[in-house]
């Protein structure tokens, strides 16, 4: 008995170190892929939230918001928006959606959110990462389109249709909408 | 193509992602509440890219190290979360032994840090197999009684003014 225990125990020590090990490598690995984009000043900050749950806010408007990453830096909190997209750009989406987690975040007492915030973009074929530095909407043009989007959503207002019709081609709804761009080839 | 009906009430809570969406196309949003979200296979395709990209961020920012701060750092407590999920009274057990009795020795100290050294990729083997998660849970929950008695026996005999 004694010595089924101490083979048990020699058995899982053993594993351990050989996990540690690995784990040792897998954590250089990727102090290494965070430093290729991390930027020094978020480098000498701390990782505060890195997907946590959901927070939420009920003023100015009632708006959630689930953040990437945010890191507490001298100058205040920082979110980081990743986004997989293979071309190394940024939307006016990814500024909208940064801006409304700069609510919430300021809402849920996290801290003050500065003026610019990140977004990182991973080319998901070659995992190749790029940051992007965004200034933000001010927090009451910010409030102002989320109650648009909730009066959109309401169905209170059809909501203008989009200005460039490349961004129509990968939508569900093109043959209803647009069916003049609606291509003939299956998709 | 794959339908998916979202039926939004005027009171919930606006998704930061949700709202984001104004940038690409206001119809659209209005399109989706009146017909359902629909995905075509390209967008369920860049999805599973994105999801599959998140979860290396997350697991990239875990094993790096980064020291973190508030609450999401004591929270943390990976293999109970994973058992019993975050809020659980055994997982809050676990945290307060973790707090109150390896934290207070060298020994328990090293102990706490080659737990969150090894925990993550544990917990990325082990949540694959429903079976073995539940094997965990049934380790785990013939520590916490114990434990917990470990606890109660440390408060009574805490000394009183």
């Amino acid at each position: 008995m004694t010595a089924a225990l101490l083979v048990a125990l020699v058995a899982v020590v053993a594993w351990l170190a050989v996990e540690i090990a690995r784990r040792g490598n897998a954590s250089s690995a990727a102090r290494h892929r965070e430093a290729e984009w991390l930027p020094t000043e978020m480098r000498r900050g701390h990782l505060l939230l890195a997907e946590p749950r959901a927070m939420r806010i009920d003023t100015p408007v009632k708006a959630a918001a689930k953040v990437d990453r945010a890191y507490r830096v001298d100058r205040g909190v920082i979110p980081v928006e990743l986004k997989t997209r293979r071309q190394h750009r940024v939307y006016d989406a990814d500024i909208i959606e940064l801006s409304v987690q700069r609510l919430v975040l300021e809402g849920n007492g996290v801290g003050n959110v500065p003026d610019t915030a990140y977004v990182l973009t991973a080319h998901p074929d070659n995992g190749s990462r790029r940051l992007h530095t965004v200034r933000l909407i001010p927090r009451d043009h910010t409030a102002a389109l989320v109650r648009r989007y909730q009066t959109i959503r309401g169905g209170r207002e059809p909501g203008q249709k989009t200005d460039d019709p490349r961004r129509c081609m990968h939508c569900g709804h093109l043959l209803r909408c647009r069916p003049e761009l609606a291509d003939p080839r299956p998709r | 193509m794959h339908f998916k009906r979202r039926h939004a009430r005027d009171d919930a809570y606006a998704a930061a992602s949700d709202v984001a969406r104004l940038g690409y196309c206001e119809r659209q949003i209005a399109l989706d509440r009146i017909h359902g979200a629909r995905q075509t296979p390209y967008q369920r395709t860049r999805r599973r890219e994105g999801d599959a990209a998140h979860a290396a961020f997350l697991r990239d920012a875990q094993l790096a190290g980064q020291p973190i701060d508030f609450d999401q750092a004591k929270k943390w407590c990976f293999v109970a979360t994973m058992a019993f999920g975050q809020d659980a009274p055994e997982t809050a057990t676990l945290r307060r032994f973790r707090d109150t009795v390896l934290r207070r020795s060298f020994a328990g100290r090293m102990m706490v840090r080659l737990y969150y050294r090894v925990s993550p990729a544990l917990c990325d083997r082990i949540g694959r197999y429903p079976i073995a998660v539940g094997a965990c849970r049934v380790a785990l929950r013939c520590c916490v009684v114990p434990i917990a008695r470990i606890l109660t026996r440390s408060k009574r005999c805490a000394p009183t003014l």
